[in-house]
Protein backbone atom coordinates (compact mmCIF):
# COMPACT_ATOMS: atom_id res chain seq x y z
CA UNK A 1 0.00 0.00 0.00
CA UNK A 2 2.72 1.97 0.89
CA UNK A 3 4.49 1.68 -2.45
CA UNK A 4 1.58 2.08 -4.40
CA UNK A 5 1.00 5.60 -2.79
CA UNK A 6 4.63 6.66 -2.65
CA UNK A 7 4.95 5.59 -6.58
CA UNK A 8 1.25 6.92 -7.57
CA UNK A 9 1.42 10.05 -5.34
CA UNK A 10 5.05 10.82 -5.00
CA UNK A 11 6.37 10.87 -8.49
CA UNK A 12 7.68 7.45 -7.18
CA UNK A 13 9.95 9.05 -4.90
CA UNK A 14 10.07 6.71 -1.63
CA UNK A 15 10.29 7.81 1.89
CA UNK A 16 12.23 4.51 3.92
CA UNK A 17 13.29 3.59 7.14
CA UNK A 18 15.56 1.12 6.60
CA UNK A 19 19.10 -0.90 8.25
CA UNK A 20 21.98 -2.50 7.44
CA UNK A 21 21.17 -6.23 8.25
CA UNK A 22 17.96 -7.98 7.29
CA UNK A 23 17.58 -10.52 9.90
CA UNK A 24 19.70 -9.81 13.31
CA UNK A 25 19.33 -12.90 14.26
CA UNK A 26 21.22 -14.47 11.82
CA UNK A 27 24.10 -12.14 12.70
CA UNK A 28 26.84 -13.18 15.16
CA UNK A 29 27.20 -12.55 18.63
CA UNK A 30 29.01 -9.41 18.04
CA UNK A 31 28.47 -8.17 15.03
CA UNK A 32 27.40 -4.68 14.62
CA UNK A 33 23.22 -5.04 13.84
CA UNK A 34 22.67 -7.86 16.78
CA UNK A 35 21.25 -6.22 19.06
CA UNK A 36 18.52 -4.79 17.26
CA UNK A 37 15.59 -4.92 18.72
CA UNK A 38 12.48 -7.10 17.36
CA UNK A 39 10.63 -4.46 16.50
CA UNK A 40 13.18 -2.34 14.22
CA UNK A 41 14.58 -5.52 12.86
CA UNK A 42 13.53 -6.00 9.54
CA UNK A 43 12.90 -10.12 9.21
CA UNK A 44 10.96 -9.75 12.26
CA UNK A 45 8.73 -6.56 10.76
CA UNK A 46 8.40 -8.44 7.63
CA UNK A 47 7.04 -11.62 9.29
CA UNK A 48 4.87 -9.96 11.53
CA UNK A 49 2.66 -8.31 8.77
CA UNK A 50 2.87 -11.41 6.41
CA UNK A 51 1.85 -13.19 9.12
CA UNK A 52 -1.06 -10.64 9.80
CA UNK A 53 -2.24 -10.68 5.98
CA UNK A 54 -2.15 -13.67 5.99
CA UNK A 55 -4.20 -14.50 8.31
CA UNK A 56 -6.36 -11.51 7.51
CA UNK A 57 -6.13 -10.32 11.04
CA UNK A 58 -8.55 -6.98 10.95
CA UNK A 59 -6.89 -5.98 14.34
CA UNK A 60 -3.35 -6.28 13.17
CA UNK A 61 -1.68 -3.36 15.40
CA UNK A 62 0.95 -3.26 12.28
CA UNK A 63 -1.88 -2.36 9.68
CA UNK A 64 -3.42 0.12 12.25
CA UNK A 65 -0.39 1.94 12.45
CA UNK A 66 0.16 2.26 8.64
CA UNK A 67 -3.41 3.21 8.23
CA UNK A 68 -3.24 6.52 10.57
CA UNK A 69 0.39 7.40 9.20
CA UNK A 70 -0.84 7.36 5.45
CA UNK A 71 -3.68 9.26 6.43
CA UNK A 72 -2.09 11.65 8.80
CA UNK A 73 0.84 11.96 5.29
CA UNK A 74 -1.82 12.16 3.32
CA UNK A 75 -4.15 15.16 5.14
CA UNK A 76 -0.29 16.94 5.72
CA UNK A 77 0.53 16.66 1.68
CA UNK A 78 -2.70 18.45 0.94
CA UNK A 79 -2.10 21.14 3.66
CA UNK A 80 1.24 21.62 1.91
CA UNK A 81 -0.12 21.93 -1.29
CA UNK A 82 1.71 18.81 -2.42
CA UNK A 83 -1.26 16.73 -3.51
CA UNK A 84 -4.70 17.87 -4.67
CA UNK A 85 -8.30 16.94 -2.45
CA UNK A 86 -8.89 14.56 -4.93
CA UNK A 87 -5.75 12.85 -4.66
CA UNK A 88 -5.67 12.96 -0.65
CA UNK A 89 -8.93 11.70 -0.68
CA UNK A 90 -8.04 8.56 -2.84
CA UNK A 91 -5.62 7.64 -0.66
CA UNK A 92 -7.62 7.66 2.56
CA UNK A 93 -10.25 5.75 0.23
CA UNK A 94 -7.57 3.09 -0.32
CA UNK A 95 -6.55 2.91 2.51
CA UNK A 96 -9.84 2.58 4.50
CA UNK A 97 -11.63 0.27 1.62
CA UNK A 98 -9.02 -1.76 -0.26
CA UNK A 99 -8.37 -5.90 0.84
CA UNK A 100 -5.91 -6.69 3.87
CA UNK A 101 -3.59 -8.34 1.09
CA UNK A 102 -2.97 -4.94 -0.13
CA UNK A 103 -0.82 -4.43 2.97
CA UNK A 104 1.26 -7.29 2.12
CA UNK A 105 5.05 -6.62 2.81
CA UNK A 106 7.52 -5.84 0.78
CA UNK A 107 11.08 -6.17 0.86
CA UNK A 108 12.77 -3.44 -0.45
CA UNK A 109 17.16 -4.08 -1.81
CA UNK A 110 18.81 -1.02 -1.71
CA UNK A 111 22.35 -1.16 -3.01
CA UNK A 112 23.94 0.67 -0.39
CA UNK A 113 26.85 2.59 -2.84
CA UNK A 114 23.36 4.30 -4.58
CA UNK A 115 22.47 6.05 -1.51
CA UNK A 116 25.64 6.58 0.85
CA UNK A 117 25.18 10.83 0.68
CA UNK A 118 21.54 10.60 1.14
CA UNK A 119 21.70 8.07 4.54
CA UNK A 120 20.51 10.33 7.29
CA UNK A 121 20.82 8.40 10.89
CA UNK A 122 18.06 8.20 12.51
CA UNK A 123 17.87 10.18 16.19
CA UNK A 124 19.34 7.75 19.05
CA UNK A 125 15.98 8.34 20.82
CA UNK A 126 14.31 7.30 18.60
CA UNK A 127 15.56 3.90 17.75
CA UNK A 128 14.20 0.88 19.09
CA UNK A 129 17.69 -0.24 20.00
CA UNK A 130 21.76 1.55 19.76
CA UNK A 131 21.86 -0.63 16.42
CA UNK A 132 21.84 1.82 13.66
CA UNK A 133 19.21 2.89 11.67
CA UNK A 134 18.60 5.28 8.95
CA UNK A 135 16.18 7.32 6.70
CA UNK A 136 16.16 7.84 3.25
CA UNK A 137 13.78 10.78 2.14
CA UNK A 138 14.29 10.50 -1.87
CA UNK A 139 14.43 6.87 -2.77
CA UNK A 140 14.14 6.89 -6.73
CA UNK A 141 12.82 3.54 -8.05
CA UNK A 142 15.94 2.64 -10.08
CA UNK A 143 17.64 2.79 -6.60
CA UNK A 144 16.06 -0.52 -5.26
CA UNK A 145 14.72 -3.94 -6.10
CA UNK A 146 11.63 -4.90 -4.40
CA UNK A 147 11.44 -8.89 -3.50
CA UNK A 148 8.29 -10.94 -1.81
CA UNK A 149 10.52 -13.74 -0.73
CA UNK B 1 -16.73 13.77 17.70
CA UNK B 2 -16.10 15.90 20.61
CA UNK B 3 -17.16 19.04 21.72
CA UNK B 4 -14.51 21.03 20.25
CA UNK B 5 -13.80 19.40 17.24
CA UNK B 6 -17.46 20.27 16.26
CA UNK B 7 -16.31 24.12 16.13
CA UNK B 8 -14.25 23.31 13.43
CA UNK B 9 -14.80 22.32 9.26
CA UNK B 10 -14.37 19.09 8.16
CA UNK B 11 -11.02 20.24 6.39
CA UNK B 12 -9.88 21.71 9.91
CA UNK B 13 -10.91 18.81 11.68
CA UNK B 14 -9.09 15.88 9.90
CA UNK B 15 -5.80 18.47 9.74
CA UNK B 16 -6.28 18.47 13.72
CA UNK B 17 -6.91 15.39 14.15
CA UNK B 18 -3.34 14.79 11.90
CA UNK B 19 -1.18 16.52 14.17
CA UNK B 20 -2.42 14.79 17.04
CA UNK B 21 -1.73 11.43 15.49
CA UNK B 22 1.56 12.41 14.48
CA UNK B 23 2.33 12.40 17.73
CA UNK B 24 2.18 8.82 18.51
CA UNK B 25 3.63 7.97 15.24
CA UNK B 26 7.35 6.58 15.22
CA UNK B 27 9.03 9.64 14.30
CA UNK B 28 13.13 9.31 13.21
CA UNK B 29 13.99 12.36 14.93
CA UNK B 30 15.50 13.58 11.94
CA UNK B 31 13.71 16.79 11.01
CA UNK B 32 13.24 19.77 13.93
CA UNK B 33 9.98 19.79 15.07
CA UNK B 34 7.14 21.37 13.36
CA UNK B 35 6.11 24.73 15.22
CA UNK B 36 2.25 24.92 16.67
CA UNK B 37 1.44 28.30 18.00
CA UNK B 38 0.46 27.92 21.57
CA UNK B 39 -3.07 28.27 20.68
CA UNK B 40 -3.00 25.50 18.39
CA UNK B 41 -0.98 23.58 20.76
CA UNK B 42 -3.84 24.44 23.21
CA UNK B 43 -6.49 23.08 21.02
CA UNK B 44 -5.17 19.83 20.03
CA UNK B 45 -4.35 19.52 23.71
CA UNK B 46 -7.96 20.03 24.24
CA UNK B 47 -9.25 17.77 21.97
CA UNK B 48 -7.08 15.34 22.74
CA UNK B 49 -7.89 14.99 26.80
CA UNK B 50 -12.09 14.93 25.12
CA UNK B 51 -11.02 11.75 23.06
CA UNK B 52 -9.09 10.02 25.86
CA UNK B 53 -12.16 11.06 28.34
CA UNK B 54 -14.51 9.64 25.90
CA UNK B 55 -12.06 6.10 25.30
CA UNK B 56 -11.96 5.85 29.45
CA UNK B 57 -8.39 6.36 28.66
CA UNK B 58 -5.77 6.65 31.65
CA UNK B 59 -2.68 5.94 30.97
CA UNK B 60 -1.61 6.02 27.24
CA UNK B 61 1.65 4.34 27.82
CA UNK B 62 -0.45 1.12 27.66
CA UNK B 63 0.07 -0.33 24.04
CA UNK B 64 -3.49 -1.71 24.24
CA UNK B 65 -4.25 2.03 25.16
CA UNK B 66 -2.39 3.56 22.21
CA UNK B 67 -3.50 0.98 19.95
CA UNK B 68 -7.47 2.17 21.19
CA UNK B 69 -6.27 5.81 20.93
CA UNK B 70 -4.87 5.75 16.83
CA UNK B 71 -7.71 3.71 15.77
CA UNK B 72 -9.86 6.37 16.78
CA UNK B 73 -8.21 9.07 15.35
CA UNK B 74 -7.42 7.39 12.09
CA UNK B 75 -11.18 6.88 11.92
CA UNK B 76 -11.94 10.28 12.67
CA UNK B 77 -9.21 11.46 10.08
CA UNK B 78 -11.69 9.38 7.41
CA UNK B 79 -14.82 10.91 8.23
CA UNK B 80 -13.37 14.26 8.12
CA UNK B 81 -11.89 13.78 4.53
CA UNK B 82 -14.76 11.73 3.14
CA UNK B 83 -17.78 13.03 4.98
CA UNK B 84 -18.51 15.21 2.13
CA UNK B 85 -16.60 12.92 -0.74
CA UNK B 86 -18.67 11.42 -3.47
CA UNK B 87 -17.13 7.94 -2.46
CA UNK B 88 -18.43 6.18 -5.92
CA UNK B 89 -16.26 9.43 -7.83
CA UNK B 90 -13.54 8.12 -6.26
CA UNK B 91 -14.12 4.32 -7.07
CA UNK B 92 -14.57 5.31 -10.45
CA UNK B 93 -11.36 7.17 -10.95
CA UNK B 94 -9.40 5.04 -9.27
CA UNK B 95 -11.22 1.89 -11.14
CA UNK B 96 -10.80 4.01 -14.12
CA UNK B 97 -6.98 4.23 -14.17
CA UNK B 98 -6.30 0.42 -13.26
CA UNK B 99 -5.56 1.30 -9.68
CA UNK B 100 -7.96 -0.57 -7.39
CA UNK B 101 -7.24 -4.11 -6.56
CA UNK B 102 -8.26 -6.96 -9.05
CA UNK B 103 -10.91 -8.14 -6.27
CA UNK B 104 -12.42 -4.39 -6.21
CA UNK B 105 -13.68 -4.29 -9.96
CA UNK B 106 -17.33 -6.10 -10.89
CA UNK B 107 -16.83 -8.38 -14.38
CA UNK B 108 -19.77 -7.14 -16.66
CA UNK B 109 -20.43 -9.51 -19.18
CA UNK B 110 -22.80 -8.28 -22.29
CA UNK B 111 -24.42 -9.81 -25.35
CA UNK B 112 -20.83 -11.90 -24.97
CA UNK B 113 -21.78 -15.30 -24.38
CA UNK B 114 -21.67 -15.89 -28.25
CA UNK B 115 -18.37 -14.49 -28.72
CA UNK B 116 -16.40 -16.73 -25.74
CA UNK B 117 -18.37 -19.51 -27.42
CA UNK B 118 -16.16 -19.37 -30.18
CA UNK B 119 -13.44 -19.91 -27.89
CA UNK B 120 -15.33 -22.92 -25.91
CA UNK B 121 -15.51 -20.22 -23.07
CA UNK B 122 -18.15 -19.75 -20.48
CA UNK B 123 -18.92 -16.23 -18.23
CA UNK B 124 -17.80 -18.39 -15.44
CA UNK B 125 -14.76 -19.45 -16.52
CA UNK B 126 -13.44 -15.97 -17.85
CA UNK B 127 -14.73 -14.06 -14.07
CA UNK B 128 -12.76 -16.54 -12.42
CA UNK B 129 -9.72 -16.45 -14.75
CA UNK B 130 -9.73 -12.65 -14.24
CA UNK B 131 -10.33 -12.36 -10.06
CA UNK B 132 -7.39 -14.89 -10.30
CA UNK B 133 -5.33 -13.84 -12.98
CA UNK B 134 -1.46 -14.56 -13.06
CA UNK B 135 -1.04 -11.07 -14.92
CA UNK B 136 -2.79 -8.10 -15.58
CA UNK B 137 -1.84 -5.21 -17.92
CA UNK B 138 -3.78 -1.77 -17.47
CA UNK B 139 -3.49 0.39 -20.61
CA UNK B 140 -4.94 3.34 -21.76
CA UNK B 141 -6.79 2.06 -25.21
CA UNK B 142 -10.31 2.67 -25.74
CA UNK B 143 -12.52 1.09 -28.12
CA UNK B 144 -13.74 3.70 -30.95
CA UNK B 145 -16.97 3.37 -30.39
CA UNK B 146 -16.81 3.45 -26.36
CA UNK B 147 -14.08 6.21 -25.77
CA UNK B 148 -14.90 6.22 -21.78
CA UNK B 149 -13.53 2.45 -21.29
CA UNK B 150 -10.27 1.82 -21.20
CA UNK B 151 -8.31 -1.47 -22.02
CA UNK B 152 -7.12 -4.21 -19.38
CA UNK B 153 -5.16 -7.81 -20.72
CA UNK B 154 -5.50 -10.53 -18.13
CA UNK B 155 -3.30 -13.80 -18.71
CA UNK B 156 -4.22 -16.83 -16.77
CA UNK B 157 -2.15 -20.23 -17.21
CA UNK B 158 -3.71 -23.07 -17.93
CA UNK B 159 -1.39 -26.03 -16.94
CA UNK B 160 -1.71 -29.75 -17.63
CA UNK B 161 -0.49 -32.83 -19.74
CA UNK B 162 1.51 -30.60 -21.92
CA UNK B 163 -0.15 -31.18 -25.09
CA UNK B 164 -3.39 -29.36 -24.14
CA UNK B 165 -1.25 -26.59 -21.81
CA UNK B 166 -2.58 -23.22 -22.68
CA UNK B 167 -2.92 -19.77 -21.43
CA UNK B 168 -6.22 -17.72 -21.60
CA UNK B 169 -6.05 -14.05 -22.58
CA UNK B 170 -8.72 -12.19 -21.52
CA UNK B 171 -9.81 -8.70 -23.23
CA UNK B 172 -11.57 -6.62 -20.24
CA UNK B 173 -12.47 -2.89 -20.87
CA UNK B 174 -12.22 -0.87 -17.58
CA UNK B 175 -14.74 1.29 -17.24
CA UNK B 176 -14.75 2.96 -13.52
CA UNK B 177 -14.75 0.07 -10.88
CA UNK B 178 -16.62 -2.26 -13.94
CA UNK B 179 -14.83 -4.81 -16.28
CA UNK B 180 -16.10 -5.37 -18.95
CA UNK B 181 -14.89 -8.63 -20.43
CA UNK B 182 -16.09 -9.20 -23.74
CA UNK B 183 -13.20 -11.21 -25.40
CA UNK B 184 -11.17 -14.32 -24.39
CA UNK B 185 -8.91 -16.66 -26.28
CA UNK B 186 -7.04 -19.57 -25.40
CA UNK B 187 -3.23 -19.80 -26.37
CA UNK B 188 -2.16 -23.33 -27.16
CA UNK B 189 1.88 -23.28 -25.79
CA UNK B 190 1.80 -25.61 -29.08
CA UNK B 191 0.24 -23.84 -31.37
CA UNK B 192 2.11 -20.12 -30.53
CA UNK B 193 5.91 -19.30 -29.78
CA UNK B 194 5.42 -17.62 -26.02
CA UNK B 195 9.56 -18.22 -25.91
CA UNK B 196 9.45 -13.96 -25.89
CA UNK B 197 6.52 -13.42 -24.34
CA UNK B 198 6.30 -11.86 -20.99
CA UNK B 199 4.11 -9.39 -20.15
CA UNK B 200 -0.04 -9.87 -21.30
CA UNK B 201 0.55 -7.51 -24.45
CA UNK B 202 3.45 -9.81 -25.39
CA UNK B 203 0.75 -12.67 -25.08
CA UNK B 204 -1.28 -10.64 -27.10
CA UNK B 205 1.29 -9.86 -29.60
CA UNK B 206 2.19 -13.58 -30.28
CA UNK B 207 -1.29 -14.58 -30.41
CA UNK B 208 -2.37 -12.55 -33.32
CA UNK B 209 1.23 -13.44 -35.44
CA UNK B 210 -0.37 -16.53 -35.63
CA UNK B 211 -4.43 -15.94 -36.18
CA UNK B 212 -4.11 -12.72 -37.25
CA UNK B 213 -5.07 -11.42 -40.38
CA UNK B 214 -2.53 -8.82 -42.49
CA UNK B 215 -4.49 -5.76 -42.94
CA UNK B 216 -3.67 -2.07 -43.99
CA UNK B 217 -4.33 0.63 -41.87
CA UNK B 218 -3.59 4.34 -42.82
CA UNK B 219 -0.28 3.73 -45.03
CA UNK B 220 0.63 0.73 -43.03
CA UNK B 221 0.41 -3.07 -43.32
CA UNK B 222 0.79 -6.34 -41.04
CA UNK B 223 -0.79 -8.15 -38.75
CA UNK B 224 -0.89 -6.13 -35.33
CA UNK B 225 -0.26 -2.57 -35.93
CA UNK B 226 -0.03 -0.16 -33.38
CA UNK B 227 0.45 4.06 -33.00
CA UNK B 228 -0.46 4.92 -36.24
CA UNK B 229 -2.02 8.21 -37.15
CA UNK B 230 -5.06 7.59 -39.89
CA UNK B 231 -6.79 10.92 -41.58
CA UNK B 232 -10.15 10.47 -41.50
CA UNK B 233 -12.22 8.65 -39.08
CA UNK B 234 -14.43 5.71 -40.74
CA UNK B 235 -13.68 2.65 -42.03
CA UNK B 236 -9.39 3.14 -41.17
CA UNK B 237 -9.30 -0.52 -41.00
CA UNK B 238 -9.23 -2.84 -44.19
CA UNK B 239 -7.95 -6.55 -44.54
CA UNK B 240 -5.45 -6.56 -46.86
CA UNK B 241 -6.21 -6.78 -51.17
CA UNK B 242 -9.47 -6.09 -50.42
CA UNK B 243 -11.54 -2.66 -50.94
CA UNK B 244 -14.28 -4.05 -48.27
CA UNK B 245 -13.70 -2.19 -44.29
CA UNK B 246 -13.46 -5.35 -41.96
CA UNK B 247 -16.35 -6.76 -40.96
CA UNK B 248 -15.58 -8.87 -37.86
CA UNK B 249 -12.87 -10.08 -36.32
CA UNK B 250 -11.35 -7.21 -36.12
CA UNK B 251 -10.59 -5.19 -32.81
CA UNK B 252 -9.32 -1.65 -32.94
CA UNK B 253 -8.17 0.49 -29.93
CA UNK B 254 -7.72 3.85 -30.04
CA UNK B 255 -4.99 6.43 -27.75
CA UNK B 256 -7.41 6.64 -24.77
CA UNK B 257 -9.99 9.13 -24.90
CA UNK B 258 -8.10 11.75 -27.31
CA UNK B 259 -8.02 8.94 -30.50
CA UNK B 260 -10.19 10.13 -31.79
CA UNK B 261 -9.19 14.20 -33.25
CA UNK B 262 -10.42 16.84 -36.01
CA UNK B 263 -8.14 15.82 -38.78
CA UNK B 264 -8.30 11.88 -38.17
CA UNK B 265 -8.68 9.33 -35.62
CA UNK B 266 -4.82 8.40 -33.26
CA UNK B 267 -4.85 4.47 -33.75
CA UNK B 268 -3.25 2.72 -30.53
CA UNK B 269 -3.39 -0.89 -31.75
CA UNK B 270 -5.64 -2.70 -34.51
CA UNK B 271 -5.65 -6.74 -35.82
CA UNK B 272 -7.91 -9.07 -36.95
CA UNK B 273 -8.50 -12.34 -36.09
CA UNK B 274 -8.56 -15.25 -38.58
CA UNK B 275 -11.41 -17.45 -36.79
CA UNK B 276 -11.63 -20.33 -38.91
CA UNK B 277 -7.36 -20.91 -38.49
CA UNK B 278 -7.95 -20.46 -34.69
CA UNK B 279 -11.12 -22.78 -34.55
CA UNK B 280 -9.29 -25.49 -36.40
CA UNK B 281 -6.44 -25.11 -33.74
CA UNK B 282 -8.88 -25.17 -31.07
CA UNK B 283 -10.88 -28.79 -32.00
CA UNK B 284 -7.21 -30.31 -32.10
CA UNK B 285 -7.09 -30.34 -28.76
CA UNK B 286 -10.75 -31.03 -28.02
CA UNK B 287 -12.15 -28.10 -27.72
CA UNK B 288 -16.03 -27.84 -28.67
CA UNK B 289 -16.78 -24.54 -30.53
CA UNK B 290 -19.60 -22.84 -31.87
CA UNK B 291 -19.11 -21.59 -35.49
CA UNK B 292 -17.49 -18.26 -36.18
Amino acid sequence: MKFRIQRDYRNDVHYVWCSEHFDSTKLSAYAPGSRTARSADPAAVYWELAEDVRTGDLHSAKIASQRATLKELAIDWEAAGEITKDEKEEIIYMVDYEPIQEWRPLLYLIPRILVTDRLELVSIKERASREKEYIIRDLQRSEFEIIEP
Amino acid sequence: MTETLKQFTADERALLLARITRRYLPNPGIDPPSETSPDDAAVQERILEEIKAHLRITSEEEPEAQKVLINYLSEGMSRAVLENADLKAIEHRLGQRGELPISSYKVKFGDVSKELKKSGLTTNSVRTAIYNADQIQHLHYSEPEQPDRDLSLFLKHQISSGQDNYTLLIIGMREGSLIHADVAWRIYHLEVNLSNAHSPMDYLEAFVEVYGLEIEVGDQYGKFIKDVFVPGRADFLRVKGTEKPLASGGYSFLKGTEGLVRRGVEVGMVFVIDYSKYQRDLRKHGVKVSKS
